[in-house]
């Protein structure tokens, strides 16, 4: 038992001796299997909400895979660029990273319908890690991340995806609980820590994404910029710290600093999951579309080559009945800190989608207001043009949430499913029907995919009902669910 | 957001804050119109040193798609 106390966890992270900013987990070092066409980008976002969210990114997945345009009949899934992933949302999201060719053969098995949480307890009181545990360098969290390696990611690396050098680039997004803000395994956010992202293993991401505050403990990284690595600060960042910016940019910058910043003696950063900051998986790729701060910045490829944009948002956020609207008495202290940890995460996740719908309707309108202008001045002169050319873009963002259901006992019914990393297999199988079928039947697809291809048609897209019954609750005589 | 032109009597790759934002002339040789975010960025051109000033660090603000700030970089004589 001694000797079991004494093994070292192994460390998260490893030192980066040198950093190159041409070297790592980074989208400028992936490529697309064949030519994706460098004038379309397609950013996935996968919210969190456990096996919930899991399942439901997967079905998005399997209908985007039957998303078929051109005169090549090309997948759309072959297009995507960059999947954004939080909580539930990452397991998807990592496991198609490393395992495309089996991705839709094998997930389902490996984790969709698997008890994780049987798999967690069971570890937990396994007499040989009790001494584990009580190791201040220990926790639940390493058990997380011991199982994920063990059955599910195959002690696969960030380096093995560098391997692979395939796109999507995929961002699995924590939490750092010291700025609050949202931490990305990446090469670029790993560069702040002189710390080499290779070596980390994909679980390692995903258990930090998706360590929900009380259930699992923090995952703890090591910041090695202490013990330099010749770290160049991009000019993207020099520029972001000058105190003459808008608030939002100068604060961003100076989180990001912090990490190298010697006053502020960050040894370590302690990673929860990635919805405490960003339930939905987009405020990385609201940065990449609307500013030039990030490596992968898609405004910076604006018309050159980039002339569509399609974001696709898969959303399992749920609105639970409460017990306590049918009760006098205040909700309890359990209650009150459930809501405390989640109300505020899915108020910011509405307005995080809200803020791209924004931004791109200020972009079409900015865009049809030159268009409008020129118009006009050429009325009173046939040869006058405005200053410069305005690359024409289009944008498309394709929400998927269980708000879109039409049947109202279905709809119901999703949105009552739990958080949780065990589900029913009806309830997994519901979820992954209801993925593809919201997919297919989105009006904004629609018009992204007829961007591409005005004779794009979506395949047919329907949920057994057999599926719902075997899944939901009876319907109640007004058609809810009981 | 805010529209830039950056004047150059050549096709160069323009470079905000070093990320390269493609060039400054469409392939006709008009201006193209760049978009950057609000605030402090710093411009420069892809290639050699042949012009001047090698950087300009603006506060691009208020631009408007109309009326784009024009950031002038000259062939060194």
């Amino acid at each position: 038992m001694t000797a079991l106390a004494a093994c070292a966890t192994p460390a998260v992270n490893a030192k980066l001796d040198r950093q190159d900013p041409a070297v790592g987990y980074r989208y400028a070092n992936l490529t697309a299997d064949r030519d994706n066409g460098d004038d379309l980008f397609v950013i996935l976002a996968f919210s969190g909400g456990g096996t919930r969210a899991a399942a439901f990114s997967f079905g998005v997945m399997e209908g985007l895979r039957e998303v078929t345009y051109g005169a090549g009949r090309r997948a759309l899934l072959q297009d995507v660029d960059v999947i954004s992933a939080v909580s539930g949302g990452s397991f998807t999201a990592a496991y198609y990273a490393l395992f495309r060719e089996t991705f839709f053969d094998d997930f389902p098995k490996a984790f969709l319908y698997r008890n994780i949480e049987r798999g967690l307890l069971a570890r937990a009181l396994a007499p040989w890690n009790w001494l584990r545990l009580l190791r201040p360098d220990f926790d639940r969290i390493h058990l997380a991340v011991e199982l994920y390696d063990e059955t599910v990611f195959a002690r696969k690396t960030f380096g093995d995806l560098v391997s692979a050098g395939r796109k999507p680039f995929v961002i699995l997004n924590a939490t750092d609980m010291t700025l609050g803000r949202r931490f990305e395994f990446t090469q670029e956010q790993f560069d702040l820590l002189c710390s080499d992202l290779t070596r980390t293993t994909v679980a390692s991401g995903v258990a930090a994404s998706s360590a929900f505050p009380g259930l699992l403990s923090p995952l703890t990284v090591r910041n090695f910029a202490a013990d330099g690595c010749g770290y160049q600060r991009p000019e993207w960042l020099d520029s972001g710290l000058d105190p003459r910016n808008p608030l939002a940019r100068s604060t961003r910058a100076r989180d990001l600093w912090s990490y190298q910043e010697p006053r502020q003696d960050r040894r370590f950063v302690h990673l929860l999951d990635g919805g405490l900051a960003d339930n939905i998986g987009l405020r990385g790729p609201y940065v990449a579309l609307s500013t030039g701060d990030t490596e992968w910045s898609v405004l910076a490829r604006l018309g050159e080559p980039v002339r569509h944009v399609v974001v696709i948002t898969a959303n399992a956020k749920t609105r639970p009945r409460k017990a306590w609207d049918r009760r006098a008495a205040a909700p309890g202290l359990v209650d009150v800190l459930g809501f405390v940890a989640s109300g505020p995460m899915d108020n910011y996740s509405f307005d995080t989608v809200q803020l791209i719908r924004d931004f791109f309707g200020q972009q079409t309108q900015d865009a049809r207001s030159r268009a409008s202008c020129e118009r006009e001045i050429q009325k009173t002169c046939r040869e006058a043009r405005l200053d410069g050319v305005l690359p024409a873009v289009d944008y498309h963002a394709i929400e998927l949430s269980f708000d879109a259901v039409a049947d109202a006992r279905l709809r119901e019914c999703l949105e009552n499913f739990p958080t949780s990393f065990a589900l029913p297999e009806a309830q997994v199988t519901l979820l992954r029907r209801a993925g593809r079928a919201l997919l297919l039947a989105s009006r904004d697809l629609r018009e992204a995919m007829r961007a591409l291809d005005p004779a794009w048609q979506p395949a047919e897209a329907t949920i057994d009902p057999t599926l719902i019954d075997a899944a939901c609750p009876p319907a109640t005589p007004e058609g809810a669910t009981r | 957001m805010e529209f830039v032109i950056v004047d150059f009597p050549d096709r160069r790759e323009v470079l905000v804050d070093g990320v390269g934002y493609g060039h400054n002339l469409v392939p006709t040789g008009e201006p193209r119109i760049l978009q950057v975010s609000e605030g402090v960025h710093r411009f420069r051109l892809r290639g050699p040193d042949n012009y001047v000033p090698l950087w300009q660090t603006l506060d691009v603000s208020d631009t408007d798609v109309n009326a784009p700030l024009h950031v002038r970089f000259d062939k060194k004589a």
